[in-house]
């Protein structure tokens, strides 16, 4: 069973207790008739959809019932950390460069 | 100290091996709180004890108890027949604060599951460690049992209160009973 | 003769030599191109073979061709371990409402609506479902009928921004909404389509009593927390699931009044003091209740809700007294057919996640002032505002006897060419006593524009003639709701 780490409630739990929530750091915009439509499909449909680390919303749906944010790897689907929600988007380029050297040693 | 949780008289254990037991409990008051940090701390108030803050804590006194569910979300318990004065008081502490009181004492249903062995029933639906070091006395915490989610509360290192919403009750049970028979088996 | 290799899979050895001919060099290739391994056995029986045949075929010494990845269980498991006691009635919940004890004690007939045991109908006698429906419906019309309706969600929004938030979440304008008056609440996905609806009703000025379709109820709980937590934090407003915190008791009918008037304390009843769509706290036989008057019935109704672990005595208590005033307890299907001969629609039946307000008629419960709400934006999208959208309509059969069946498409010949695509399907199709005919709802290309027109749908058996109508058929004036 893979297990996540809430940062609301400090511990690890399993990934059933959890929901996936689709991409991290994408704020729903402040005047949506301001975009046109082309511009509204991209808020819509349109995600990064990385091949390796990715910042992602997840939901402890079945615990505290926070969203909190994660940077999990989309090849091997391990979780590099977690945080609260409103905390700034991770250097995602230099979390994958110390796990590889981590890999390496 | 009067404990919030006490079986239901005159009614039979749900189960009752040597190593565990499980008996339903009689209602009690509940209240869902949930509301921003001014209103946390005045709801000390009406429960005479602060909230607790550290997450998958529990704090109780003078008959009632508060379960930390979520950062910004309490389970409030107290005796069945103080329900409108607890309310009132819950109300009254938080006024014209940030803040909702919401009553939900016939939402759920509670059992007390007993036993040196009820940590091992209890994991036959549970998927988290309740080992005592990673499970203490006094933590609380929603999870799942199966495919219902449950509260779970250990209240002593053979005790654990097991709550749910009414209607999963019966699929809880059921689950538990099965593996029940496994170590009565054996 | 063929030489078999896996032999679930029917994998012949000429199979795995193709494989390598068609330019599969990695065995993994060759296994999925061949499929042999990929069964229940997991290659127990032909991996072996299969790799000996392929080192053969590759000329390839058989340690430097390979295995493919074992999976798990690497002995042999039954489905019973797997499964423990996830089996029979225990593979899911089974949710029970407050009056299911005594359904089953009146041989009432369930049907399963998501994890709950909803009653279907309640025959009587030798009635099949047909005749007890219609008796229902009858009875209900005539006098009054009572109906469990503790499965829909509800959901207990509280704070001071808790009509800001309803603002901004549904499609309706919700501040002017004074305390003790309920509307209908319809929600949109981000890309305009309905996805549920439900009656909201404002107790006070920051405690507004919310809920939602019984298979909608978690999501839409979902759907608010992920909106009042990662959009729009700063709102001072939270919201609880009270779904099973209240026992709902609907009675519907012109004698409704009569039946639950004896029981309410602190509420005036009166159509002045209550008119429809309102909603008040008092006691209702003594226990704490909220009453709201609400029908989804096109009848005078009211629907009671008293904390849970009363709710089957009340249920009793209101039927002693439906009993007395000549009505009679109804189910599932019944309800579906008044609301059809009203024209309301049900989520999931005249919606399919494609169909946005005005398709359905609701253009009226979008709040035209509204700054935004979710779904919105999409709204003015060149699709969801193009001629030739499907819409809500009503179908009646010119032969007033013949049965619509759900799903069936809709065109405008009687025998259109193969290809001919569909204007659209039927939703729901009944049998009306109140109209002493058979109806349908459907979703119709340019519904609205078509009143009055004949249209078909093509069945095995023949075509079958339907009218376009209003989707309000009974009652169109709504005089029976205001009593």
């Amino acid at each position: 069973m893979l297990l996540i780490s809430c940062p609301y409630c400090g511990v690890e739990r399993p990934e059933t207790e959890f929901r996936y929530g689709g991409e991290a750091h994408i704020a729903r915009p402040a005047d949506p008739s301001q975009l046109n439509d082309e511009e509204w499909a991209q808020f819509l449909y349109m995600r990064t959809n990385t091949r390796g680390l990715y910042a992602e919303r997840w939901r402890h749906a079945h615990g505290c019932g926070r969203f909190f944010n994660a940077v999990r790897d989309t090849v091997s689907d391990k979780f590099v950390c977690t945080y609260k929600a409103g905390e700034p988007k991770p250097d995602l380029d230099a979390l994958a460069r110390a796990s590889q050297e981590k890999d390496a040693r | 100290m009067a404990e919030i949780y006490t079986p239901v008289a005159g009614l039979a254990p749900v189960l009752r091996q040597d190593a565990v037991s499980i008996q339903k409990t009689a209602p009690i008051a509940r209240l869902s709180f949930r509301g921003r940090a001014e209103a946390q701390a005045a709801v000390a108030g009406a429960l005479g004890f602060a909230l607790p803050q550290a997450p998958l804590s529990a704090s109780a006194g003078a008959g009632k108890a508060a379960l930390w569910l979520g950062p910004d979300e309490w389970l409030l318990l107290a005796p069945e027949a103080e329900l409108v004065a607890f309310e009132a008081a819950v109300n009254a502490a938080v006024a014209g604060l940030a803040a909702s009181v919401t009553d939900i004492s016939h939402r759920q249903d509670a059992v007390l599951v007993s036993g040196p062995r009820a940590t091992w029933l209890l994991n036959a639906g549970v998927p988290i460690d309740l080992a005592l070091p990673a499970f203490p006395v006094g933590m609380v915490t929603r999870t799942l049992c199966h495919k219902a989610e449950v509260i779970l509360w250990r209240k002593a290192e053979d005790q654990f209160v097991l709550e749910c919403w009414r209607t999963f009750q019966p699929y809880v049970l059921e689950h538990l009973l099965d593996a029940a028979r496994e170590l009565s088996a054996a | 003769m063929k030489a078999f290799v896996d032999y679930q899979n029917d994998v012949t050895a000429k199979d795995v030599q193709l494989a390598v001919r068609e330019g599969m060099m990695s065995i993994e290739h060759i296994k999925r191109y061949t499929t042999t391994g990929m069964a229940t056995d997991q290659g127990r029986l032909s991996n072996m073979n299969a790799l000996a045949i392929a080192s053969g075929a590759l000329g390839a010494p058989l340690p430097q061709v390979g295995l493919t990845t074992f999976r798990l269980p690497y002995s042999p498991t039954t489905f019973g371990t797997f499964a423990g006691s996830s089996r029979g009635d225990a593979f899911d919940p089974v949710r029970r409402t407050p009056s299911h004890d005594w359904v089953v004690a009146k041989g009432g007939v369930f049907e399963d609506v998501g994890q709950w045991k909803r009653t279907w109908y309640f025959p009587e006698g030798s009635e099949d479902m047909h005749a007890a429906v219609a008796r229902e419906c009858r009875v209900t019309r005539q006098a009054v009928g009572q109906f469990d309706a503790s499965t829909l969600g509800k959901i207990e929004v509280v704070g001071k921004d808790a009509a800001e938030f309803l603002e901004r979440f549904y499609t309706n304008p919700w501040k002017g909404l004074k305390p003790g008056r309920c509307r209908y609440a319809v929600l949109l996905n981000e890309a305009g389509y309905i996805i549920d609806d439900g009656v909201v009703g404002r107790l006070t000025d920051d405690r507004f009593h919310v809920t939602t379709t019984t298979g909608g109820a978690a999501r839409v709980f979902a759907m608010m927390e992920d909106f009042l937590q990662t959009e729009w934090p700063d709102l001072d407003v939270w919201i609880t699931s009270t779904t099973e915190q209240y026992a709902v008791i609907a009675v519907q009918g012109p004698k409704a009044r009569e039946v639950i008037a004896p029981f309410v304390e602190g509420i005036d009843l009166s159509n002045e003091a209550f008119p429809h769509m309102s909603v008040a706290s008092g006691r209702f036989a003594g226990l704490p209740c909220r009453l709201f008057r609400v029908s989804f019935t096109g009848e005078l109704g009211f629907e009671v809700n008293v904390p849970a672990r009363h709710g089957a005595k009340v249920w009793e208590l209101i039927n002693a007294e439906v009993v007395k005033q000549g009505g009679c307890v109804y189910g599932t299907e019944t309800m579906h057919v008044l609301r059809a001969e009203k024209g309301y629609i049900i989520i999931g039946q005249e919606t399919d996640g494609t169909v946005t307000p005005d398709d359905a008629g609701l253009d009226w419960a979008i709040g035209k002032k509204k700054f935004d709400f979710v779904g919105k934006r999409s709204l003015s999208r060149p699709d969801l505002v193009a001629n030739g959208r499907k819409q809500v309509v009503g179908l009646l059969p010119v032969d007033p006897k013949q049965m619509l069946e759900e799903g069936a498409q809709i065109t405008a010949e009687a025998n259109p060419a193969k290809g001919t695509p569909a204007l659209g399907h039927v939703t729901s199709a009944y049998w009306s006593e109140a109209l002493g005919r058979t109806i349908a709802l459907a979703i119709v290309k340019d519904g609205r524009a078509r009143h009055g027109e004949v249209l078909n749908v093509p069945m095995p058996a023949g075509a079958i003639s339907v009218k376009v109508v209003d989707p309000v058929m009974y009652d169109p004036e709504g005089t029976r709701l205001n009593g």
